[in-house]
This record gives structure tokens, C-alpha cells and sequence, in this order.
């Protein structure tokens, strides 16, 4: 059978004996008429097609957890180890290309607080009896059982590992937090806030500056702490308490915390004056913030049940996850190559989420990838215009959350109003405003 | 998760189930104490705005999955611990807090204890646990122990910090400074090792008290963490304490074997030592020992004048201490500034981060020989400069078999190509002017004479301030102690920060790449150290003061010699040189003269600053017009030749206005000339132009002071004028320089139609004006808003003959709609008599307009460049639709790892 193909000499592309190429098509602008009313349409086209493809579920991991996930860790050198603690002691690895489990084990009789990754691929799990550490990894028979276990001190609330060292630090209930040499039985380092007893519920190395540790706890503080100096170095009592601390790993000195307000803050770890911007969006308690790879972009895990994906510049949600079965969100993350979400939530399942919800992975065409780009140019050009903002805001909220919404509109309005009536008609009226983002920060110690 | 609270819990039920034995938090009850009551309720409302919504769309409406449990349906289990993470949670105002702080403590040990009991822990960590938490006293002691490092004790061996010690030890320190203000600090350091004694028998003293009696040791204890938290401990503490100092104090001298008074008079005389004779050790033949010796006697000496301070209260030695440490944070945190700012301002950010990635690759690197070109880094380079400079370099071998070479290459260029290349060089050379030469020299010197100055003006100000303390007597003033004692915590942070482990740790972050303190670390700490040193044993300064004697002596000669080179500096000159065919060039030389210009004025300028010794303000030099680019000569005019040039102007204006020739040439006369020809015009002569105009404009400003001289025409020219004649006449008298102004004006509005006589003529027979305004009025009443009656006559109402009036209407304006329109007021053009704007709008349009201006423009201006050009491949070229369309962020495949240094 003879196949007759529609084929093109290459002089068609370049006239022999010449260097130049032909253009492919005539720029002559009267043939090109309407151009910005034609770049509009393609706008909005592409905001519909962006939203139409946008299914950011992927899946979840194996058969999850008997009872919630309460922590979770991803190893920051690989790009498929994951490991989750639930709320019964259990504490699995998993396997992020197969989505399977790969080593399981009882590691404590109760709530499994805190989970990380050292950086030779041994697992440290903390919960209130003890920290302990495990060897997922390798092949062996006696994989199950610790290989140590520290017990000195208080119960441990979190951990988190130093970038390059073989040293973690661990918070703890007493209100210090521990900084361990994974070789030695005993603490290297104890620091502690003077006085400070309130449980610390977090803990966060910064893996820039490698030295410095940042923590929250229960008393609404937040302590920045420099291992070289071996120091708390300064606290600062927020409105609320906090559930979480990270570090930007591409900005040093940038630092978020997820609160019981509902918000996350951007904190300056040099100037605590002011939050350098708030998150807002969640319509309950902020359980989980974590900064992308990237550093660009933040992900968000709330009491609210739902996921929220946030610009690091801007102040509202750029998307949100959720589905019928997704119960309270107690950890979220990123897998290190900034394209995918993760998230533990009370129904003990991990599930795996798209970074960006239409994009999809995989190898394309040139062709297509300029489209793709030539679409993302054009929407953010036209982004402002009321129809294509419309369309590109739009996702479908849970009902419950909706009216959480309103309700939650309803009453900051009214105490808005309430106040600016107070001031109206006291001495208040001759006090500057206290902006928003100095309103979250109580006081400032040092 | 235990101990955490969350406000997306329903508020009517009191608790929920999560297994933590969370408990609901009844903001409501909470919050009324502190709060009117609607807005705590508004609060808790907006913060449990989930829950309730939950509620009120009902549970049938969520999905209730297999692993479901229902969080919101769970047995109420208030328990103590919830009720204090609801004091944390609530408060948001200051009562509460006032309120909390009290038990505060109780109610943390209570939580832990209980957090402890449902850990259900070892033995080992209640033990841990009860150390931690139980005693408040014990804690700090250990805290301050270890916040102090070992290091420290080293450098700081002859202070006795206060903060580690017992309340007692601190009262006694007070009472020893208020009695006997020679407290000597020789003592502490030649005692040595006693001083240790001192303080371990001072707990020994306190831990048997505390012994003894169990029952005081509460109120001790809330005394201690009054001072602690108080700046200053009061005096009323010293009072209560009275009794176990006295015991104190009779310890200490029990342990000295000495009395109190004696003690006194030892610390007063400042010598309670004990000599070599005393030891029997006189006959001392080593000379180590020897040379020891004489050392410690220099400082016996010495040690009257530098005695050391006692040092501050605990807490604020250890605020100072964290202040200092945050102070080193940020430092280090400020590095990273820069490659953020970048980041942040960068068009295009690719991840993973090139510097991560040429990590990997650099094991690889590391086998080949590192030369010139693959030295990628500082450090590499460094030692290859070092390597090169000893011979041992990459290069030094291919020197070695270059050398025969090379002489053959010289040969092998022609004698014409080496003489085109020594032309090149010196022309290049010539290029370099000379004046620049000078100048540099000059601004050197002029740098150096700056900052003799202003040092030696700095020295003396801060000279004179300590005079003066010195005399007042308060030199030893709190503010200066507490200064100083900052200033000694900043040092201790800053070796500290250097020469811990954890900033060792960075070393396998490859740190010592690009950290410069790193790097730096270990010479710059041993300076310090030794420094700190010295500071601690008190011979400080004998030799700065040496040297800052000598730099004030030198001042003079200093001066004479800046003074001499600026003289051969300014004397300096290529003129003697031979001139190119280059330097022959007129640019060139106008180039030369105006930099030697500069140059002489920059000596002047030092010259001038030596000899006042005060600064010559910049802003003086600076008044007047700058001028850029060639130097063009200024033309100073002399006075006569301003007034020539007046006078050519006013000669030009003669030429325009004919009429005033005699009254231009001369002023005096003026007034009579006017009065003599007042009307000299022709109306409809082109020279009306101008005047006219002048007169409405004059009709604006009615109290204008210049009016100016024609306007005696201009009336003239008027039909119906607003100027009476002796009005103007007047005027004509003050008036001088009318015609200037008349004539900037003119320019100033050349397209204004000015002859009103012609617009007249033009619009004879109508009234535009009248037609303009109702048209105005018509569209305007368009616009507005409308009521439109759509009362069908005949519907639910009789018609015809016979209805009476009243009936009808009562029916009139029973169906009106009102349709929304412009407001007469709100016009745009309400206010502009002479114009009509319209506002009416298609509001098909309305979607393809922006509501507001986009963020990161200013103006609508910027807004809509930015839109006017368009990306697509149909108007762009290849490049440039790539460029405008590439993405800000790429991430490629692969892990991406933090930053590890920074990029900029």
C-alpha cells in the first residue's frame, strides 16, 4: 500500500543559496487586524481551558492509616521517600512513584507528633515517650525496632534536622527546645526562653542559615533561637497561638506561621514589628503551612478541611483543594521538585495533589509548550479584566465552607463597624490606625 | 493532638473527640467577662464561623465516609487543662491577661503534669520532668550555667556574675557596693581560685538554708522571680533579707577566717594578698616563675586606676546577651538580602538553583587539575595565585618550555608590526591624561586631609564630653555601665558566633567557599580574644593613649605636609612633555583645560579647609546654575553691558509696537507721551492682536498691580468695554514694563482667537450662546433620572367623561418605574459653562474595560503602553513572542535543594 504524505521541499523553509530563512507567515500588521481584541478572546479562551483542566486530585497513597495522620515528613534528598505517623503509634514509609508502603512499624503507643528524615535516610519519629530512630531502608528482619531511642526530657512535640549535620532538634513540652547529636545518648544543647514553661509545638531549622531554629508554642510565642551563640535570641507573643513555623528555603530571613486565627503570617526573622504579609482565606484554624522548593509558593492545611495553595507575594488563595472525604488537614507539603502536594488529614489518608491543578506532567511538543506559555502570558495580561478574573477565581466551595465564609464576612465587618463607631466618639479617634499586619503581634521580648 | 485548640468546632457542644481529649472552647462564657458582650460574641463567631456553619447546613449534608468519625458529636469532657488553652486562645484583650499572669505558672506546671500523666512516661522522665518544671530557682541557676559556656568562664574568670547566685548573694553584693564603694576587683582576680570557693560555699550556705527551713523557701522563691523579672531589685528585698545576710556575711568571714570589719578594710586598701614571702617561696630561681612575678606585680600596680564594675543583674546581663546574639543573627541573616532582593526583582528564576547543582557536579571536578580558566572559585584562585607566585603553578611548567620560545616570537614579528604596537601603547598611555593623574593625587590628598580633620574634631568632642562626665561624677552612671556591659555582651556573642560548632558545621556546606567570616573567623577571633583578654585583667589602653598622643602631635606636621604635597601636586604639570599628534587636537585640549580647572579648584578648596580647619559646605560651592558637559566660557557681562543688552531689547520691542517708541526711549517722559497720543491705533490693524487679549486676561485678575500701558488702546478697540478711561489713564502712569509682560503672555496662548470685534462680526444674528445652554440643559435632562409612568388609563379605573379630576388623579402615578440615570449634579460637566461631556456609555463595552487600575502600574498612561503592543506569534517576531512569553519561573526536572549561598 502506498502512503502518500503531504510533504514540503525545504526550499519552501529557505530559497537555496541563502542564508536566511523564510518567515512563516507575513507580519505585515494589516493582515493581523483587532489584535487586541483577537489577544482578549484568546485570553479568556485560555482561562476557560485552564479551568476546565484543572483536576488536581491524583490520588492517594496505598490504603493510608488506620486512624488520622497527625505527621508527616519528606526526605529533602530524595524525591520519593515519604514517611507518615498516624495517630495510633503506627509510622509508614512510602514510595511516592508506586504509591505503595514500603516499611511499616509500630513506633509508639501514642500520637505520633513529630517525623523527619536525617539526612542519611534514617527516619527519627518523636512522640510523648521518647524520640526514636529507625532504619526504613534497609533490608533487614529487626527493621522494626528502633535503632535508639532517647528519653531524657520532656515529651516531644516535633523535630526537625539540621540541613548538612547529623543534628536535630526536638520541642518539647517544657517549654525548651533540644538540639541532639544523632551519635550521642544525651542532649547537646538545651535552650530555653528564661522562665518559658509553655509546651513548644513546633520546632523549624532554617536550612539556609543553618543555625538558626525557630519555634512556637502554646503560650502564642514565637522564639528565634541561634545554635552558635547557643540562644534564644528573640520572642514575640502573637495574638494567637501558632500551629506551625517554616522557613523560606530560598529567603533566609523570611519565616511563616500558621495560626489559630485562621491566617498564616510572613514574619521578617530581623524585624518583628509587622508581619511582611498575611495569608488570609481559611475559615478555620491554620494546621500545616509549608514553603514550596521554590520558595514562590506556599501550601496551606486547615482545620477547615481544605488545602490552599498562596502565592508567597499574595494575599489570597491562588487555589483550593478539597474533597467529599477529606477530613481535617493536619499536615501538608511539597515533594522537592515543587510539582506536587501532599496531605495527611484526619481520615488517615495521604493524598497526592497537583502543584497546579491543569497542568499536566510529562514530556511535550515545543508546539505546545509555547501554547501553554503564550496562554499563561496572555492570562496574566489580561487577568485584571473583570470577565477573565470572574472565571479564573471561580472554584466550587463546600458548601459548609461557603457559609463559613459569610459568616466569618458578617462578623469581622461588624466588629469593624463597632469599632470605627467607638473611635467616632472617644479619645480613640485622635490615635493612629494600627495597620492589619502590625495588629497579629502582641508584644516583643528580648 | 493534645494541647492544641481550634476554633473550627461547633460552640454548643461543649466538647469534641479527638482523641487528644480536645475539649470545646466556650468562647462565648469566656469572653464575656472582659468584653461587652456582642462584640466577643462577634469574635468568637467570625473564628468559629467553620463550625457553625457545619452546624447550621446539618450533618446529613456532609459525607460521612467509612473512617468518619464525628468530631462534632462528642461527650462533653471539660477538663482543667482545656480551660487554660481557653484562656490562651480568648484573649484578646489586656484583662484577661492581667488576670492570667498571676497562676500562670501554676497553671503551666499543672498542664505539663498532666500532659505527663497521659504520656504515662518512664521514671527517668518524670524525674527529667520534675527538674524542669518544679523549681524555679533551680532552673535558672542550671540555665545561666549553661548559657554561660565554658569559654566564657575562661575570659570572665575574675567577674562574679550576680545572676548565677542566690538572692542572698545579690543582696550582699549591694550592700557591699553602698558600704565600702572601694570594692576592688584585684581582689577576685589575684584570689583566683578563692573566688571560686566563695561561690560554691555561697550555695553551700543556701542549699543548707533552704535546708533548714522548708517553709520560708516559698516566699524566697516568688522574691527571686520578682528580681529576676524587675529591672531593679528594690531595697524593700535587701530589708526582708536583712537577717540571712547578716547570716551571709557571717559565713563568708567564718570561711575567710576574717571579721567583717577587717573584711572591709581589705577591700578598702585593696590588700588582702598574699606575698611570695608568705609562701616561703622568695627564692624563686626559675625565670618563668620570675617573669610571672613581675607581671603580677606590674598589675598590683596598675590595678588601682582600672578596677572592674560589678557586673549587671542576671536578666539584664542575659537580655543584654540575647540582644547582642540577635544583633549576630541578623548580621548573618543580612547576607542573603541581596540574592533576595535579585530574586525577587529577577525576570526569570530557574530551579534547581545552578549553585546546587554545580555542587554535585564538583566531585567530579575535583580530579581534574584545577588552571586558570576551571578555577571557578575565590578560594581556588587564591591558591592558585599563591601557587603560581611560589613556582609551582600550572603555568610554571609551561614557562619552562616556553622560554626558548618566546625570544623567537619577538623575532618572528616584523620591526614594522612591533613599531604599530608601541604607537598603539602610547597613544593609549596618552589617553590617560596627565590631568588625570593630578586629579587622583589631588583626591587623595584631599581624602586624607578630610579624615585628619574630622578625626581630630571627633577626638576632641568625645574628649571633652568624658572631661565633663569625669568632673560631674558620673562616669560610673548607670547608662555608661549599662553600655558598656552591651557592649561586652557583643563581643561575647560575636566569638561566640564565630567559633561554635554549629558555625563550624557550615563547613560541609562548603561555607568557606563564599563566607568570608568564615574564612576570616579564626585570625579575627584570636584578636579578639587576646583583646577581651587584656580587657578582663584591666591593663587596657596604654598603648592606644600612646598612640592617640602621638597621632595629636603629629597633627601639626601632618598638616604642613598635606600642605607640601598639595603644593607639587598643584604644581604638577605635562606641559613639559612633548605633545602628540593626539594631545594636539583642540577636544583634547579643552578636555585637559577643563579638567586642570577642576583640579585647581579642588586645591583651592583643601587649601582653603586647612586653613579654617572647619568644613567648607559643599552647598557653598555648589550655588548657582550647574553646568554640564564641554565647559563653555562663561560670558560674564559687566553691568554696562547688561544694560546694553536691556536696552537692545527694548529697541526690539520698539520694533513692534510703534507706537510707544518715545515712550520706551524715555521714561521720564512717559506719562506725557501717553496722555499725548492715547489713541494711536487703528482697530482692525493687525498690532490689536495682542492687546485685546490682554484685556480679557485683565478682566480676570481685577486687582492686578502691573497692569500694563496699552490698555488704553485695547479700550479704544472695545465695543463694549469694562474699563472706564480715567481708570486706565491711571494706570498708564504706574505702569512700566507692561510691554514684557503683555508679550510672554502672548506667547503663551498663540492659538487663543483674540480679536473679539472679528468673533463678533463672525457670529452676527445669533445667539449661540443661548442655544448652546439649552442644549446643555436638553441632554442633561436626558440623562437624568426618569419616571415613567406606565398607568394604562382604563385599567382598574374608569375613563371617559365624567371622572372627576380628583379620580383621575388619584389614578395618575399609581404604576411608575424610575429608571436610573446621571444626576444633574453629577455631571462631569456641571461645572463647565462652555462645555457638554457626555455621559452616556455603552454597556456592551463594560467587559472589555478594566475596573480599576492593575497593580504594578501608576498611570492610566503606563497601563495602556503596556497594552498597546501584542505578544502573539502573529505580531511579534519568533524572539521576541519567546522572550515576552517565557515564564518567570522554571522549574526543571529534578530536586530542588534550599539555597546554599548566596548568589549575588
Amino acid at each position: 500500500m502506498k502512503i502518500k504524505a503531504l510533504t514540503r521541499p525545504t526550499a519552501v523553509q529557505q530559497a537555496p543559496g541563502s542564508e536566511a530563512q523564510r518567515a512563516p507567515r507575513n507580519l505585515a500588521p494589516e493582515i493581523h487586524p483587532f489584535e487586541r481584541a483577537r489577544e482578549y478572546q484568546r485570553a479568556l479562551n485560555a482561562v476557560k481551558l485552564e479551568r476546565m483542566f484543572a483536576k488536581p486530585f491524583l490520588g492517594q497513597l496505598g490504603s493510608g492509616h488506620v486512624q488520622g495522620i497527625y505527621s508527616m515528613c519528606r526526605d529533602k534528598n530524595s524525591l520519593s521517600n515519604l514517611a507518615s505517623g498516624s495517630g495510633d503509634g503506627i509510622v509508614k514509609v512510602w514510595d511516592l512513584t508506586s504509591r505503595e508502603e514500603v516499611w511499616k512499624a509500630s513506633a509508639h503507643n501514642n500520637v505520633v507528633k513529630g517525623l523527619t528524615f536525617t539526612n542519611d535516610k534514617k527516619l527519627l519519629s518523636c512522640a510523648t515517650d521518647g524520640i526514636k530512630l529507625w532504619d526504613p531502608y534497609t533490608p533487614a528482619s529487626d527493621n522494626t525496632s528502633p535503632l535508639a531511642s532517647w528519653q531524657e526530657g520532656g515529651p516531644y512535640t516535633s523535630l526537625s534536622v539540621h540541613r548538612t549535620g547529623n543534628v536535630f532538634a526536638s520541642s518539647s513540652g517544657a517549654g525548651c527546645i533540644r538540639v541532639w547529636d544523632l551519635e550521642q545518648s544525651t542532649a547537646a544543647q538545651t535552650i530555653q526562653w528564661p522562665n518559658h514553661t509553655d509546651t513548644i509545638t513546633d520546632v523549624c531549622f532554617n536550612l539556609v542559615e543553618t543555625s538558626v531554629i525557630a519555634s512556637v508554642g502554646t503560650d502564642r510565642s514565637v522564639i528565634l533561637f541561634d545554635l552558635r551563640t547557643n540562644m534564644p535570641v528573640v520572642k514575640t507573643v502573637l495574638k494567637f497561638a501558632a500551629n506551625r513555623v517554616v522557613f523560606n528555603p530560598m529567603e533566609a530571613m523570611n519565616l511563616a506561621v500558621a495560626s489559630e486565627d485562621h491566617n498564616v503570617y510572613v514574619f521578617d526573622a530581623r524585624n518583628f514589628d509587622k508581619a511582611q504579609n498575611i495569608h488570609k482565606g481559611h475559615v478555620a484554624a491554620v494546621m500545616d503551612v509549608e514553603f514550596s522548593p521554590t520558595g514562590e509558593e506556599l501550601v496551606t492545611g486547615s482545620y477547615d478541611r481544605t488545602i490552599r495553595v498562596w502565592k508567597r507575594d499574595q494575599g489570597s488563595s491562588r487555589d483550593m483543594y478539597h474533597t467529599k472525604r477529606m477530613q481535617r488537614v493536619f499536615r501538608t507539603m511539597w515533594t522537592m521538585d515543587s510539582k506536587y502536594l501532599l496531605s495527611g488529614s484526619d481520615d488517615g489518608n495521604i493524598r497526592l495533589w497537583r502543584a497546579n491543578a491543569s497542568e499536566r506532567s510529562g514530556v511535550k511538543s515545543s508546539k505546545q509548550r509555547q501554547a501553554l506559555e503564550y496562554n499563561k502570558a496572555l492570562t496574566e495580561r489580561f487577568g485584571h479584566m473583570p470577565e477573565i478574573r470572574r472565571i479564573s477565581r471561580h472554584r466550587h466551595v463546600p458548601k459548609v465552607i461557603k457559609k463559613a465564609g459569610e459568616i466569618k464576612r458578617e462578623e469581622l465587618a461588624a466588629i469593624k463597624r463597632r469599632e470605627e463607631n467607638e473611635r467616632k466618639h472617644s479619645a480613640k479617634k485622635f490615635q493612629k490606625r494600627k495597620s492589619e499586619r502590625e495588629k497579629a503581634i502582641l508584644a516583643k521580648q528580648q | 493532638m493534645a494541647g492544641r485548640q481550634s476554633h473550627g468546632r461547633p460552640v454548643l457542644a461543649g466538647a469534641s473527640g479527638k482523641k487528644g481529649g480536645k475539649s470545646q472552647p466556650n468562647n462565648s462564657n469566656k469572653t464575656q467577662k472582659s468584653f461587652p458582650k456582642s462584640r466577643s460574641k462577634s469574635h468568637s463567631t467570625a473564628l468559629n464561623a467553620f463550625a457553625l456553619a457545619a452546624e447550621e447546613l446539618g450533618p446529613e449534608k456532609r459525607q460521612k465516609g467509612v473512617r468518619y468519625r464525628d468530631l462534632d458529636e462528642q461527650p462533653d469532657k471539660p477538663s482543667k487543662k482545656r480551660a487554660h488553652d481557653e484562656d490562651d486562645e480568648d484573649d484578646f484583650d489586656d484583662e484577661e491577661d492581667e488576670e492570667e499572669e498571676a497562676p500562670q505558672r501554676k497553671k503551666a506546671k499543672k498542664d505539663e503534669f498532666e500532659g505527663f500523666s497521659d504520656a504515662g512516661a518512664g521514671s527517668d522522665d518524670s524525674e527529667e520532668w520534675h527538674v524542669g518544671v518544679g523549681s524555679g530557682d533551680e532552673d535558672s541557676e542550671l540555665d545561666s550555667d549553661e548559657a554561660f559556656g565554658e569559654s566564657d568562664e575562661e575570659k570572665f574568670a575574675g567577674y562574679s556574675f550576680g545572676g548565677s547566685s542566690k538572692k542572698g548573694k545579690k543582696n550582699k553584693k549591694r550592700g557591699e557596693e553602698s558600704e565600702g564603694d572601694e570594692e576592688d576587683d584585684s581582689d577576685l582576680e589575684s584570689l583566683g581560685s578563692d573566688a571560686i570557693d566563695l561561690a560554691t560555699a555561697l550555695d553551700q550556705y543556701s542549699s543548707s538554708e533552704d535546708e533548714e527551713g522548708e517553709g520560708e523557701s516559698g516566699s524566697e522563691e516568688e522574691d527571686d522571680e520578682e528580681s529576676t523579672d524587675g529591672d531593679d531589685e528594690s531595697s524593700e528585698d535587701d530589708e526582708e533579707d536583712e537577717e540571712k545576710m547578716s547570716g551571709l556575711k557571717k559565713m563568708i568571714s567564718a570561711f575567710g577566717g576574717e571579721d567583717d570589719e577587717e573584711d572591709e578594710q581589705t577591700q578598702g586598701t585593696g590588700k588582702a594578698k598574699l606575698s611570695l614571702a608568705d609562701l616561703g617561696l622568695a627564692g624563686i630561681k626559675d625565670e618563668h616563675i620570675k617573669k610571672s612575678i613581675k607581671l603580677m606585680n606590674k598589675e598590683e600596680k596598675g590595678d588601682k586606676k582600672t578596677r572592674l564594675d560589678v557586673p549587671l543583674a542576671k536578666p539584664l546581663q542575659d537580655r543584654n546577651l540575647r540582644s547582642a546574639a540577635y544583633a549576630k543573627t541578623n548580621e548573618t541573616l543580612d547576607r542573603w538580602i541581596d540574592t533576595v532582593k535579585s530574586n525577587r526583582r529577577a525576570d526569570h528564576l530557574i530551579f534547581p538553583l545552578a549553585q546546587n547543582a554545580q555542587d554535585k557536579g564538583l566531585d567530579a571536578g575535583e580530579l581534574m587539575p584545577v588552571n586558570q580558566k576551571t578555577s571557578g572559585t575565590e578560594l581556588e584562585n587564591a591558591i592558585l595565585s599563591i601557587m603560581e607566585e611560589s613556582g609551582l603553578g600550572p603555568s610554571a611548567s609551561k614557562e619552562k618550555k616556553n622560554e626558548g620560545g618566546l625570544t623567537d616570537e619577538a623575532e618572528r614579528l616584523s620591526k614594522a608590526e612591533q613599531k604599530e604596537i608601541a604607537r598603539q601603547r602610547r597613544r593609549e598611555r596618552e589617553l590617560h591624561s596627565r590631568e588625570m593623574v593630578r586629579q587622583k593625587r589631588i583626591k587623595k590628598i584631599k581624602s586624607k586631609a578630610y579624615r585628619r580633620i574630622h578625626r581630630k574634631e571627633l577626638l576632641k568632642d568625645e574628649q571633652a564630653a568624658h572631661d565633663e562626665r569625669v568632673e560631674a561624677g558620673e562616669i560610673d552612671s548607670e547608662e555608661e555601665r549599662e553600655l558598656q556591659d552591651r557592649r561586652r555582651a557583643e563581643e561575647r556573642m560575636g566569638t561566640r558566633h564565630r567559633e561554635s560548632k554549629w558555625a563550624k558545621l557550615g563547613k560541609k556546606a562548603g561555607r568557606a567557599v563564599w563566607d568570608e567570616d568564615f574564612r576570616a573567623g579564626l585570625t579575627d577571633m584570636a584578636r579578639r580574644k587576646e583583646e577581651l583578654r587584656r580587657r578582663v585583667e584591666g591593663r587596657r589602653g596604654s598603648d592606644d593613649e600612646g598612640s592617640d598622643v602621638s597621632m595629636g602631635s603629629d597633627d601639626e606636621g601632618g598638616k604642613k605636609k598635606l600642605l607640601s604635597e598639595l603644593e607639587r601636586a598643584a604644581a604638577y604639570d605635562g606641559d613639559d612633555e612633548p605633545k602628540s599628534g593626539l594631545m594636539a587636537m583642540r577636544f583634547m585640549q579643552r578636555g585637559e583645560e577643563i579638567r586642570r580647572k577642576e583640579n585647581d579648584e579642588l586645591v583651592a578648596q583643601i587649601r582653603r579647609e586647612l586653613d579654617s580647619d572647619a568644613e567648607v559646605s559643599e552647598e557653598e560651592m555648589d550655588i548657582g546654575r550647574r553646568q554640564y558637559g564641554m565647559g563653555k566660557p562663561t560670558v560674564k557681562l559687566p553691568a554696562d553691558a547688561a544694560k546694553a543688552k536691556k536696552k537692545a531689547s527694548k529697541s526690539s520691542e520698539q520694533v513692534i509696537f510703534k507706537d510707544d517708541v518715545e515712550m520706551t526711549e524715555e521714561p521720564s517722559r512717559k506719562q506725557a507721551v501717553v496722555e499725548s497720543e492715547p489713541v494711536g491705533s487703528n482697530p482692525n490693524a493687525p498690532g490689536g492682536w495682542s492687546r485685546v487679549s490682554q484685556e480679557g486676561r485683565e478682566s480676570k485678575k481685577a486687582a492686578s498691580k502691573a497692569p500694563n500701558q496699552e490698555l488704553d488702546l485695547s479700550n479704544a478697540a472695545m465695543p463694549a468695554t469694562k474699563f472706564s478711561k480715567p481708570k486706565s489713564k491711571t494706570q498708564t502712569a504706574e505702569a512700566d514694563d507692561g510691554n514684557e509682560t503683555d508679550d510672554s503672555d502672548a506667547i503663551h496662548l498663540p492659538m487663543a482667537i483674540r480679536d473679539q470685534k472679528l468673533i463678533n462680526r463672525a457670529f452676527a444674528g445669533e445667539d449661540v450662546h443661548l442655544e448652546f445652554r439649552k442644549e446643555k440643559a436638553e441632554i442633561a435632562e436626558e440623562d437624568d433620572d426618569k419616571e415613567i409612568d406606565n398607568t394604562l388609563p382604563g385599567w382598574g379605573s374608569w375613563v371617559g367623561d365624567g371622572v372627576s379630576a380628583r379620580e383621575q388623579r388619584r389614578h395618575k402615578g399609581r404604576f411608575v418605574t424610575k429608571v436610573e440615570g446621571v444626576k444633574k449634579t453629577s455631571r462631569k460637566d456641571y461645572k463647565l459653562k462652555d462645555a457638554i461631556v457626555s455621559e452616556r456609555r455603552v454597556k456592551k463595552n463594560d467587559t472589555y474595560l478594566a475596573t480599576s487600575l492593575p497593580h504594578p502600574f501608576e498611570s492610566q498612561q503606563q497601563y495602556e503602553r503596556s497594552l498597546r503592543l501584542p505578544v502573539g506569534p502573529e505580531w511579534q517576531t519568533k524572539e521576541t513572542f519567546q522572550g515576552a512569553t517565557k515564564p518567570r519561573v522554571i522549574i526543571k526536572q529534578g530536586l530542588i535543594a534550599p539555597m546554599s549561598k548566596p548568589m549575588v
